[in-house]
């Protein structure tokens, strides 16, 4: 199914407030939590059980509280390659998004449980998520820019490319980044056709596959 | 078996070389009963005991002298060779030498004699130069060289005192039997020739006086056990004084491990801290954030059949969630540091003891005011401690004194509760350990099953 209203979500997370306040909020926008666990062990089993479209996996939780969802994702990937899976934590770690790409940038996304404040753009994120694409959270992109060892290249780009490259990065299309910066299509066709010239990226049409080859350009 | 006297007096010294270290329930160790004189006669005829001991001196002398008659010749060689590029590298292979014995004679101790002593140093520097400051300045090689000197004599001294105690312990008891092979060279009325010791035309072989030089070798033979026990008493001295290590390398020692016990406390708590605020404060506040995300929600004109009244509902939650979080917060903040220390330490004491739910006999009594880092640790142990007092005691009265006492600053923490607290099993006692320890101070605990609990934390004060 592409995303849209209806989704089975699975959600993994250990605090109890935000487990039951995420749980209503996806409520309210017509997706159903099937199934909310506190640990990454019980994920995977409920995973198995519900076969949801979606799992929503917190990347602190017991019993170590250090990395405990990006595991769990890494094995959920191997076993459902169809299953969309975003990890949401309080921080951000360029290590946990360099492991969680290097499995596949296909739904596949990464977000501070900060964005849950703007609701449309949470969910909207979710379903890019589910209909196969990527999200990645701003604060991931720029700090992957900022380490990124092709800063030279970079260095090039006019700040209207660069704000399109990040843009890119966070998985959006050319629609979704016309409509956050203001400006037309065609001029986002033609900022995407600089970008991929500068920066020697095979041009390519579809959205997650141009979030891989911002990344592999990037970590690179 | 009960504890012979040796082995309090080994434990007496093991304390006093380790000034720094946590002693719970010290006080009654030291209480234990000594076992009387005769029960520590009879150990020393225990095989385990008897064998060894008597192995020792017999093994110490060879070693003492192959020791010195090696070690001084060469060693007098390296000095010579000092003023040549070699000397000092002759000195410290010297010196390793001596090191070497030092260990055969630790070993020796240890395993016969039951000799408490703590190995050297082990080298830290790497490379060549780093072994020969080790041998010359770092391992003990000066005070190992005292030793082996001494040690000669001593193990002299307790091999001749071992040996006549047993051979003529022996000789004289089986006296009755043995004196036909002692030629008198006198003879008696028939002409026969009289057999035993003999003094100028005096023959020891009466029926009475042959009776009493048994008597003499039997209480030569009981007192055999004691005799060699005491000969070693000075070798056991010099191995606790010279081949342990010094009191300096013990302090650096000391010193080394409470820096590590502070660092590591840093980070645990600045680790405490991160985790409480992540799984605190910013989980109430992205909950928040949902809350506020939701009243958006409901205020949206195409939001389906929703009452003013519910909004209203949403809105009070999630100010109550900004005040959860506001609390917390302040919590946190005082776990960090109490703002009532500011006024001084008897102030935050008090404000503690008021709120405490068992009554509590406040007295403090300092003529300075400690470092503030003393201060936050005694704050904090007097919290956790009367916290404990409260949760598991069943006290119905409390005190707590703070003294000084040799420039130390003392924390008492007394309760009449039922007693029987332990370190470990989340008494909260080892965080506390941790914390006295990382300053160099102690916690002493004694709690005897029925009460009283005493906990004493014990930190360095001013200068």
């Amino acid at each position: 199914m592409m995303g849209g209203l209806g989704m089975r979500i699975v959600m993994a997370e250990d605090s109890s407030i935000l487990r039951d306040g995420m749980v209503q909020l996806l409520r309210l926008r017509g997706h159903e939590v099937v199934a909310a666990v506190a640990d990454g062990e019980a994920l995977i089993t409920a995973i198995a059980e519900h076969r949801p479209d979606l799992a929503v996996v917190d990347i602190r939780m017991p019993p170590t509280f250090t990395n405990e969802g990006v595991l769990a994702a890494t094995t959920l990937r191997r076993t459902y390659p169809r299953l969309g899976i975003l990890l949401f934590s309080q921080y951000v770690e360029t290590t946990f998004a360099r492991q969680l790409l290097a499995m596949s940038s296909a739904r596949m996304g990464y977000l501070l449980k900060d964005r849950v404040a703007d609701l449309d753009e949470f969910v909207d994120a979710l379903e890019r998520i589910a209909a196969g694409g990527t999200a990645l959270d701003p604060e991931v992109v720029s700090q992957l820019l900022r380490v990124s060892r092709h800063s030279d290249s970079l260095a090039t780009l006019t700040p209207r490319e660069r704000q399109v490259l990040e843009q890119m990065a966070e998985g959006h299309s050319n629609a979704g980044i016309s409509a956050s910066l203001r400006i037309s299509s065609r001029a986002v066709e033609k900022h995407v056709a600089g970008i991929f010239t500068k920066l020697d990226l095979p041009p390519s049409d579809s959205t997650h596959r141009r979030v891989l080859a911002v990344l592999k350009y990037l970590q690179a | 078996v009960r504890p012979g006297p040796e082995q309090q007096v080994t434990a007496a010294d093991t304390r006093e070389n380790e000034p720094v270290t946590v002693t719970p329930g010290a006080g009654r160790a030291g209480a234990r009963p000594r076992p009387g004189a005769w029960e520590w006669y009879v150990s020393l005829w225990q095989p385990a005991r008897f064998w060894p001991r008597l192995l020792y001196p017999v093994l110490a002398a060879p070693v003492a002298v192959l020791a010195v008659v090696l070690i001084f010749p060469l060693l007098l060689v390296s000095l010579v060779l000092i003023i040549s590029p070699l000397g000092l590298w002759a000195l410290a292979g010297v010196l390793r030498i001596a090191l070497a014995f030092g260990s055969l004679n630790r070993t020796l101790g240890r395993s016969l004699l039951q000799v408490q002593v703590e190995n050297p140093p082990k080298r830290t520097e790497p490379g060549p130069f780093g072994w020969r400051r080790h041998q010359l300045r770092g391992a003990g090689a000066w005070r190992t060289l005292g030793f082996l000197v001494l040690q000669l004599p001593a193990a002299y001294l307790s091999l001749i005192v071992t040996v006549l105690a047993w051979v003529y312990g022996l000789e004289l008891t089986s006296y009755p039997f043995t004196r036909r092979w002692l030629s008198s060279g006198s003879r008696d009325s028939s002409g026969q020739i009289r057999h035993g010791f003999s003094f100028g035309s005096y023959v020891l072989d009466g029926p009475w006086t042959i009776a009493l030089v048994a008597l003499v070798g039997i209480v030569l033979l009981v007192l055999a056990p004691v005799l060699t026990w005491l000969a070693t008493g000075l070798q056991r001295k010099l191995i606790t004084g010279l081949l342990s290590p010094s009191r300096q390398t013990r302090r650096i020692r000391d010193l080394e491990a409470s820096r590590a016990m502070a660092l590591e406390d840093a980070a645990a708590s600045l680790r405490q801290i991160e985790r409480d605020l992540h799984d605190g404060v910013q989980a109430r506040l992205v909950a928040l954030t949902m809350q506020l995300a939701m009243i958006k929600e409901s205020l949206r004109p195409a939001a389906p059949d929703v009452q003013p009244a519910d909004t209203a509902e949403l809105v009070d939650v999630a100010r109550n969630q900004a005040k959860d979080t506001l609390a917390e917060l302040r919590s946190l903040a005082r776990g960090i540091h109490p703002p009532s220390l500011d006024l001084g330490l008897e102030a935050a004491l008090s404000t503690l003891t008021a709120t405490c739910s068992v009554p509590v006999r406040l007295s403090v009594q300092l003529s300075s005011t400690p470092s503030a880092a003393v201060e936050t640790i005694l704050y904090f142990s007097a919290a956790e401690l009367l916290t404990n007092v409260v949760r598991h005691s069943g006290a119905r009265l409390a005190s707590i004194d703070v003294t000084e006492r040799d420039r130390r600053i003392v924390l008492r923490v007394v309760d009449d509760g039922r007693g029987g607290a332990q370190v470990g099993g989340g008494s909260g006692l080892t965080g506390l350990i941790g914390r006295a320890q990382a300053v160099d101070g102690e916690l002493d605990v004694d709690s005897p099953s029925g009460g009283p609990t005493v906990v004493t934390v014990t930190l360095p004060g001013q200068g």
